[in-house]
C-alpha cells in the first residue's frame, strides 16, 4: 500500500494470492499481476478484493453446490459466447452481484467468522472499463471498489480467456 | 460414494465445523467465502469430511436392524448383506410376463428383436424375450399379422418384465411405448393381462425372521426347535405348529424314569405340525388269522403296520375289494416299539414311543370269518400319517444339531378330529354358500396350532365373518365335538361348549394341550343355511 497509515495489528489475515494493491487519491488505475510464489499474509483492503475477484472468476462448475452462487462469467469468456461488450456487462454485473451477496452474507455471519471492519466491507463494485489484449488472449477489467468506510479503490483485473 | 451424491446441508454444516474448529485456534485467520485459506483448507476438509460422515450414516442406517425394517431407508442390496450374517437371504420374488399386441397400419413383415424394450407411461418396463418375425403370411416360428378393427393390423410379442415384481402384472390394454421404430407402427398395449410378477420378501418381513435364525443355534426353546426344523426343510411353510412338551409338563413321560418317578429334565418331546387337513395313507395288507369261531363266523386277524415313521393312528380297516368303504371292521391299535427306541431315546414302553419314528404297531382287525379265506387275508387300511417325523428326527438326532445335553425326540403331533353342525341364517345380500361357510370353518380348524382349546364361539364368529347373520347356538343349534387317538392306542371323545384337550385320559395317553392339534376333514364340518327361526 502507498500513502497508508493505518493500523493493523489484531486484524483477520488469509493468505497473499495478488500482488499489492495501491490506495489512490481519487480514482487511480492499477496494474496487477499474480503472486510470485513467495506466501505472504495480507489483510485490509487487499484481502477484500482478493475475496472478491476468487468469487467473480469461480466457474460454476467447480463448487460443490453451484445452484445459488451460480457465476457464468468465466465459463461464457472461456467458451467464446461473449459476442460484444454489451453482453460483458452483463454477465460482469451478474456475476459481481453473486460474488458481492456472497461477501455480505458471510460479512454479517459475525458470529461464525468473527468482526468485519468498515474498511474491509465493501458497499459497490463498478466495471469501469474494459480493455482487450488479442496478444495475450486477456481482457482487462477496470473495477472501482467502495467501502463502507468511504474509499474508493481501482484495480484491474486481468482475466485469460484462454481455457488453459 | 461421491460428492454428487452429498446434500447441501451436509455439506454446509461440515463447512461451520470447519470453520469453528479452526477459528478456536487460529482466530485471526479470515475464513469467509473466497479466501485463499478457505479454499485451500476449509472447503476441500468439509467435502472430505461430509463425505465421511454420509458413509458413515449410511453404514449405520444399513447395520440398524430398526432402520433395516423402515424398507426404503435402506437399500436391498445392503440389506441382503447383513441379514447373510445371520445365514438369512431375502426371497427374490419372479418377473411378471405376458404378450404385447402391436397395433400396426399395414401388413408389411416386422421383426421385432429379442430385448427391445417397451415400458407403461408410468416407467415398468418389459423386454421381448424372443425375437419375433410377424408377417401375413408367417412361416413356421413366425407370428401371424392379423387384421383389427379401423384397417388396422396386430401381431403379438412375448415378453418379460425388467424388475421383478407385481408391478409387472399389468391388465389387457394397458399402454406400452416402444422403444424402437416399427415399420408402420400405430401403438402397442397388453394384449392381456400380465401375470407371474411377484414381489421379492419385503426386508421387514427378513427382518422378523432374525431372531429365529439366530435362536436355532441352540436347540434350547420352542423358539429355537422351530427355527431349526424349519432351517432343515426345502419348505419351511410345511411345518405350520411346533409344541415342545419338556420337563414337568404332564404328557412328558420319559423324564420320570427314576425310582421316585420325579421330572429330572433333560427330555424333550417336539411335536411338530406337518399338515393342513390330516395326511392319509391307503394300502392293502395281509392279515394273518390269529383265532376264529367258525360257528360264529367271526375271525381276528393281525396285521402288521408297514413302516409309516411318526403315524398318528388308524382311520379304517374293511375288506381289501371294498373300494367305498362301506363294510369297515372293528379292529385294535396295538403300538410297538422298533429296536434301539430304549437305547437312544430312554423310551420303556410303546406308548413313549407314540408318533414317533421309533414307533411300530399291529392291527388286531375282528373280522367274519370263512374257511375260504385260508391263513390270511387281504385288508384294506387307512393310516393317518404326513410324512416327514423322521427326516426330522434324524436331523434333531445329526451330530450337528443334536442337543448335548438333552434327549429330544420328534413327534407328529396327537389330532382331535373335529366335527361340527351348524344351523345358520345369512345376512341379506350374502353370496355364501354352505359349501363356502364348511370351508371356512374348516380352513380355521385346520389352520391352528398346539391351542389346547376350540370353543364353539369362535367357529360362530368364523361363520358371521364369512356371511352367516346369525348362529343358532341353543339346544338345537351348534354341535362341536372331538376325538383323540391317545398313545395308548384308546379313542378319547369329547364335546360340549368347548374342546379343551389340556386333561384327557391317563397321563400314558399323553394327551395335553402341548401334544394336540385340532384338526377337520371334508364332511366332519357341516353347516345348514336355513330361513326360519330354527336357523336362529
Amino acid at each position: 500500500m502507498t500513502g497508508v497509515t493505518r493500523d493493523y495489528t489484531g486484524r483477520q489475515v488469509d493468505l497473499e494470492c495478488l500482488q499489492t494493491i495501491g490506495e489512490p487519491a481519487g480514482v487511480t488505475e492499477l496494474s496487477l499481476t499474480a503472486v510470485d510464489g513467495t506466501s505472504r499474509r495480507v489483510t485490509g483492503m487487499q484481502k477484500v478484493i482478493q475475496r472478491y475477484v476468487t468469487l467473480l472468476l469461480t466457474p460454476s462448475s467447480s463448487v460443490p453446490f453451484p445452484d445459488e452462487d451460480d457465476n457464468m462469467l468465466l465459463d461464457a469468456l472461456r467458451a467464446g459466447t461473449v459476442s460484444n461488450m454489451g453482453y460483458l456487462r452483463h454477465l460482469f454485473n451478474t456475476a459481481s452481484a453473486v460474488a458481492l451477496d456472497i461477501i455480505r452474507r458471510d460479512d454479517y455471519n459475525t458470529q461464525m467468522f468473527g468482526d468485519t471492519v468498515d474498511d474491509e466491507r465493501i458497499t459497490s463494485v463498478e466495471l469501469d472499463g474494459i480493455t482487450v489484449d488479442y496478444a495475450t488472449s486477456t481482457l482487462g477489467l477496470s473495477l472501482v471498489f467502495r467501502t463502507a468506510a468511504g474509499s474508493d479503490y481501482a484495480y484491474v483485473l486481468p482475466v485469460s480467456t484462454s481455457k488453459g | 460414494m461421491t460428492t454428487a451424491e452429498l446434500t447441501k446441508d451436509a455439506y454446509n454444516t461440515a463447512v461451520k465445523a470447519a470453520v469453528d474448529t479452526v477459528r478456536a485456534e487460529h482466530p485471526d485467520l479470515d475464513l469467509r467465502s473466497g479466501t485463499a485459506v478457505r479454499a485451500l483448507v476449509i472447503e476441500p476438509g468439509a467435502l472430505l469430511d461430509a463425505t465421511q460422515r454420509d458413509v458413515v450414516n449410511r453404514l449405520r442406517t444399513a447395520m440398524s436392524l430398526r432402520a433395516m425394517s423402515r424398507e426404503a431407508s435402506v437399500p436391498r442390496a445392503d440389506a441382503e448383506a447383513v441379514l447373510s450374517n445371520f445365514g438369512i437371504e431375502l426371497g427374490g420374488g419372479t418377473k411378471a410376463t405376458g404378450l404385447v399386441r402391436v397395433n400396426l397400419t399395414g401388413t408389411a413383415s416386422v421383426t421385432v428383436r429379442a430385448g427391445v424394450e417397451f415400458k407403461t407411461e408410468d416407467g415398468v418396463k418389459f423386454v421381448a424375450s424372443k425375437t419375433t418375425v410377424a408377417s401375413v403370411d408367417p412361416a413356421v416360428g413366425e407370428e401371424e399379422i392379423r387384421p383389427a378393427t379401423g384397417g388396422k393390423y396386430y401381431f403379438t410379442v412375448p415378453v418379460e418384465a425388467e424388475e421383478v415384481g407385481s408391478a409387472g402384472n399389468i391388465r389387457q390394454g394397458r399402454s406400452l411405448e416402444c422403444s424402437i421404430i416399427i415399420g408402420n407402427y400405430y401403438s402397442s398395449e397388453a394384449f392381456s393381462d400380465f401375470s407371474g410378477g411377484e414381489d421379492g420378501e419385503s426386508i421387514a418381513s427378513a427382518v422378523a425372521r432374525i431372531p429365529a435364525a439366530l435362536a436355532y443355534r441352540g436347540m434350547t426353546n420352542s423358539l429355537s426347535v422351530r427355527a431349526q426344523l424349519s432351517a432343515s426343510l426345502a419348505d419351511p411353510s410345511v411345518l405350520r405348529a411346533v409344541s415342545c412338551v419338556g420337563h414337568r409338563e404332564r404328557a412328558q413321560l420319559r423324564d420320570k424314569h427314576n425310582p421316585l418317578g420325579v421330572a429330572v429334565g433333560g427330555r424333550v418331546d417336539v411335536y411338530a405340525r406337518l399338515f393342513d387337513i390330516p395326511g392319509v395313507e391307503s394300502f392293502v395288507v395281509d392279515g394273518t388269522l390269529v383265532e376264529h369261531d367258525s360257528t360264529a363266523g367271526t375271525g381276528t386277524y393281525r396285521i402288521v403296520l408297514p413302516a409309516y415313521p411318526g403315524f398318528y393312528a388308524v382311520r379304517y380297516v374293511g375288506p381289501a375289494e371294498d373300494p367305498g368303504r362301506q363294510g369297515s371292521f372293528q379292529y385294535e391299535l396295538v403300538r410297538g416299539m422298533v429296536a434301539g427306541a430304549s437305547e437312544e431315546h430312554d423310551c420303556v414302553n410303546a406308548c413313549e414311543t407314540a408318533w414317533s419314528a421309533y414307533q411300530d404297531g399291529v392291527i388286531l382287525v375282528y373280522a367274519d370269518y370263512d374257511a375260504s379265506y385260508g391263513a390270511s387275508r387281504a385288508f384294506k387300511v387307512d393310516l393317518y400319517w404326513t410324512d416327514g417325523i423322521k427326516a426330522l428326527q434324524e436331523l434333531v438326532d445329526s451330530p450337528e444339531v443334536r442337543n448335548v445335553a438333552a434327549d429330544y425326540i420328534v413327534r407328529s403331533p396327537a389330532i382331535c378330529l373335529v366335527s361340527m353342525t351348524a344351523p345358520l341364517r345369512l345376512k341379506a345380500g350374502s353370496s355364501a354358500t354352505e359349501e363356502s361357510l364348511e370351508k371356512a370353518v374348516m380352513d380355521y380348524i385346520n389352520s391352528r396350532s398346539f391351542t389346547g382349546r376350540l370353543t364353539r364361539s369362535e367357529l360362530a364368529n368364523v361363520l358371521i365373518q364369512h356371511g352367516a347373520e346369525s348362529v343358532n347356538m341353543g339346544d338345537s343349534g351348534m354341535r362341536l365335538a372331538g376325538r383323540i387317538c391317545g398313545a395308548d392306542g384308546v379313542w378319547y371323545y369329547i364335546d360340549g361348549d368347548a374342546l379343551d384337550v389340556s386333561q384327557i385320559g391317563p397321563e400314558q395317553a399323553m394327551i395335553s394341550a402341548g401334544t394336540v392339534v385340532f384338526a377337520a376333514e371334508l364332511g366332519a364340518i357341516q353347516v345348514s343355511i336355513g330361513t326360519g327361526s330354527s336357523a336362529i
